[in-house]
């Protein structure tokens, strides 16, 4: 059984089978990823988006009712993985050297660090921490209150943990922060550099979260 | 060192120069339409790499773009030579024919 849901692909409604949605989804965030540092990051994309709906509005005509997994895959080959986008102008790649870490980008069956908003006494994140290493989210946060008490830097460490872990908002971040294989240190490793690049935006979020949290705390 | 990687740095050079000279031939050009042109010429690209050319020549100020409306998609990017544009065109065809004279010339056998 699969769900059938409604994308707006710059003001295209294209019809996508929700795992696809969340192939595509990747692909897209895995391009802005790659474009991140790119002057013109935002018309890039666009101009893909614009031949995504292209492509798709093709496909559709020929009388398939909706996107599958299928489609995206072979959209994906036809435009190329991220790290093959890009590269001919801007400082050459060896093709000899190994993957840069930007090259390597964590598989989508790979499961995040999120803070779990429905199951937090705080901020949500020994539940998160919890659900990344598929461990009790009880024993976390007694590690945590033992760091708290004994030295004073588990405050500290829960208010730098709050900021830089993101909330888990939407249904794929969700399901995310539980699929997938849990974590292990090799591939924790090799997330980070992703997830450092992220850092900026939370920041941004964070602000306003506390703000709401401290509000809501008065009544 | 492979082959594959060896071709498609070759082509990848050379993307720049083709997409000025479709879009030189044509007046103007939207991305889809210059890919079909590459494909036609059997210059084999991921199309992905097309998009950040565009738009760094574009921000360069080699290429200036209008919208148009499309009855059969969403709206296009028209892609035509700014006088900087066509300048460097011109600057990288000579440099091209030089170097495929000299390539010819060292590859072809006495």
């Amino acid at each position: 059984m699969q769900r059938i849901i409604q994308v707006n692909i710059v003001g295209r409604l294209i019809p996508i089978e929700e795992d696809a949605y969340l192939m595509l989804r990747e692909y897209i965030t895995s391009l802005e990823r790659h474009f991140a540092n790119e002057e013109g990051k935002d018309e890039i994309i666009q101009d893909i988006e614009y031949r995504i709906a292209e492509l798709f509005g093709i496909r559709l005509q020929a009388g398939t009712p909706c996107i599958d997994r299928e489609d995206v895959r072979k959209l994906i080959e036809t435009l190329g993985p991220a790290y093959t986008i890009g590269a001919e102008t801007a400082e050459p790649v060896n093709p000899y050297l190994p993957a840069t870490s930007s090259q390597r980008r964590s598989s989508p069956n790979q499961r995040r660090l999120y803070r779990n908003p429905n199951d937090k006494m705080i901020g949500g994140v020994c539940s998160g921490i919890a659900n990344y290493f598929d461990i009790d989210p009880v024993i976390v946060r007694l590690i945590m209150v033992v760091l708290f008490l004994g030295a004073g830097i588990g405050l500290l460490a829960y208010i730098i943990a709050w900021i830089v872990i993101p909330l888990a908002r939407t249904p794929e971040e969700l399901a995310y922060m539980t699929g997938g294989e849990p974590m292990n240190f090799r591939s924790m490793k090799q997330n980070v550099g992703n997830e450092l690049q992220d850092l900026k935006k939370r920041g941004e979020q964070m602000s306003q979260e506390l703000k709401d949290f401290f509000s809501k705390k008065k009544y | 060192m492979t082959i594959e990687n060896t071709e498609s740095q070759m082509r990848k050079g050379l993307l720049e120069l083709c997409i000025l000279g479709i879009i030189h031939r044509e007046k103007e050009a939207y991305p889809s339409d210059i890919l079909e042109q590459l494909k036609a010429a059997k210059l084999v690209v991921l199309e992905g790499t097309l998009y950040p050319l565009l738009t760094r020549l574009k921000n360069a100020e080699m290429l200036s773009y209008r919208w148009e409306e499309s009855t059969s998609g969403p709206p296009r990017k028209y892609f035509s030579l700014t006088p900087v544009g066509l300048a460097f065109y011109n600057q990288l065809r000579t440099t091209w024919q030089e170097l495929s004279t000299s390539v010819n010339h060292l590859t072809t056998s006495k």
